[in-house]
């Protein structure tokens, strides 16, 4: 089985010119250049609101808040960040909104403050103890998923659960793990758009495909023969 | 200076995965970094490298450009393939982790104050003889830096079994044992100096039984 | 008998893998984790494992075929249309 490039590549390159063309189409009310913005966005969008709110009529309500609010704004847009980074804004801020509404009723665990975790990137006990002459190294190896066949590893299950784990995870963790590795965006993209450094970006990326990849992990072993 | 390059099977690069030119043909910096702009690097090893990077093949290989020694490795703009060394396959790298078990094994006794577990490793000259010490029941009354010395010993043992049994696993099983043996002598003498010395040592050993 | 050897452990290693792939470690330390990587065979397997799983999150993102807004949308639209000054 090919093994992927190490690097992740940045996302699509933002496309100045198209933006401009399409910021002024819908200054003058063209309804084709509000489909096209809806068929490049719209999917990417309702993602996002679920990151923030679970559920998916809620999400579907703050993108359709979200596309209003553009519209309203337009005539205001400088064009001083790309247009996705000034529509992901306006998202957010109506999301965060709406979820601080919805959380009356919602689980404990999808509180604020579950990002402040201090636990390693793997459970301390995957690893030997200090005392022990391998200590710091691994006591039961990962398992080689290079073997799992291919239509397995890629399959919908498989990305189920990983929707699943994505949803499971602190809502800052969840806005940069799906800006960067499911929406393609570049560092320097997210960093704007959610106004942090490229560090505690890192960390947060850190910390959310560590998570993501213990829960395929879990899913991955329950398939495994004894 | 003469530049070698380990490579995995079908000459891929082991962290770029990038599969290298026939031999003769250059690959530039950019291409080898497998993307990443900042990797606009060819890496390479000198001889006393070579325990650091272990892999299933070896090649002698020609830089070009400004070629700089960093990290424990050799950086260039570009380089080529010009030989593979034969000698290094599945046989050569399970005698190479056989022989750092043997210095293990040596380390072992540094630190064995006498008694029959030293007697019985002293007279174990093999990977199999040791791992059988290691595992026998005269070791459990050990103290625990005696315990942890044979630990180091029983483990490279067992890793040239695995290598042996399991010839695709060999580079891996070369490449711990390298370092275990390494690790084994700095806790036997309590120097950290001793890691170097033992890495001169596994050079030689390579340099001369590869012929390079 | 006390000797640490100087090298990093798995349990480091996971938790720098992230900037590794980002491409922010510093020559030296990259080189440090690449040679972790050659002896370690589960290191290498939980390379494997995170650049699956980051694959695997790429592919979520894969673009749906494309979708007409909804009537409710687009009657969105069009009052905010009809509202603009000529």
């Amino acid at each position: 089985m090919p093994v992927p490039p190490l690097a992740i590549t940045a996302g699509r390159r933002p496309d100045n010119e198209g933006e401009r063309a399409l910021v002024a189409a819908l200054r003058r009310g063209d309804e084709a250049a509000f489909v096209e913005l809806v068929a490049q966005h719209g999917a990417s969008l309702l993602r996002l609101a679920r990151t923030f709110v679970r559920d998916r009529a809620v999400a579907e309500e703050v993108v359709q808040e979200t596309w209003l609010a553009v519209l309203d704004g337009i005539d205001r847009f400088e064009g001083r960040s790309s247009l996705k980074t000034w529509i992901f804004q306006i998202l957010s801020n109506r999301a965060k909104t709406r979820a601080v509404r919805e959380r009356r009723s919602a689980p404990f665990s999808s509180l604020a403050g579950a990002d402040e975790d201090d636990e390693g990137a793997v459970d301390a006990d995957r690893f030997r103890p200090e005392s022990h002459r391998w200590g710091g190294h691994w006591a039961a190896a990962p398992a080689d998923w290079s073997l799992l066949p291919e239509e397995r590893l890629l399959g919908r299950e498989t990305l189920a659960h990983a929707h699943a784990a994505i949803e499971t995870l602190p809502p800052r963790q969840a806005e940069v793990l799906v800006l960067r590795d499911v929406e393609g965006w570049s560092p320097d993209e997210v960093c704007a758009a959610l106004q942090i450094s490229d560090g505690n970006q890192r960390i947060l990326l850190h910390r959310a495909r560590s998570k993501v990849r213990a829960a395929l992990e879990v899913y991955f072993a329950q398939g495994a023969t004894p | 200076m003469n530049a070698y390059k380990f490579l995995r099977e079908g000459r891929v690069g082991p962290f770029s995965v990038v599969r290298w030119p026939a031999p003769g043909e250059w690959l530039a910096g950019a291409a080898a970094g497998g993307g990443r702009a900042c990797e606009a690097q060819v890496h390479a090893c000198r001889v006393e490298d070579l325990p650091d990077w272990m892999d299933a093949e070896l090649w002698r290989v020609e830089l070009d450009g400004d070629v700089r020694v960093d990290c424990g490795k050799l950086v260039a703009q570009r380089g080529r393939l010009v030989e593979r060394v034969t000698a290094w396959d599945a046989a050569f790298m399970a005698a190479f982790a056989e022989a750092c078990t043997l210095r293990a094994r040596d380390a072992a006794l540094v630190v064995l104050a006498g008694g029959r577990a030293r007697a019985a490793l002293a007279g174990a000259g093999d990977a199999r003889q040791i791992a059988a010490v290691a595992a026998d029941g005269l070791v459990d009354g050990l103290g625990p830096d005696a315990a942890r010395a044979v630990g180091y010993a029983g483990d490279a043992a067992r890793h040239v079994l695995g290598a042996r049994a399991q010839p695709a696993t060999a580079p891996t099983h070369a490449a711990v044992n390298g370092f275990v043996a390494a690790h084994a002598a700095a806790f036997a003498h309590d120097d950290l100096t001793a890691v170097e010395r033992e890495r001169a040592w596994q050079v030689a050993w390579i340099a001369r039984h590869a012929g390079l | 008998m006390s000797a640490d050897v100087e090298h990093l452990t798995c349990q480091q290693f996971v938790e720098v893998l992230t900037d590794y792939l980002e491409g922010a470690l510093e020559p030296g330390e990259r080189a440090e984790l690449e040679r972790h990587l050659v002896i370690c065979r589960g290191c290498s397997n939980y390379t494997e494992q995170m650049r699956s799983t980051i694959g695997l999150l790429s592919r979520l993102g894969d673009p749906p075929a494309a979708e007409p807004p909804s009537g409710a949308l687009l009657a969105m639209f069009r009052a905010w249309q009809a509202e603009r000054p000529a």
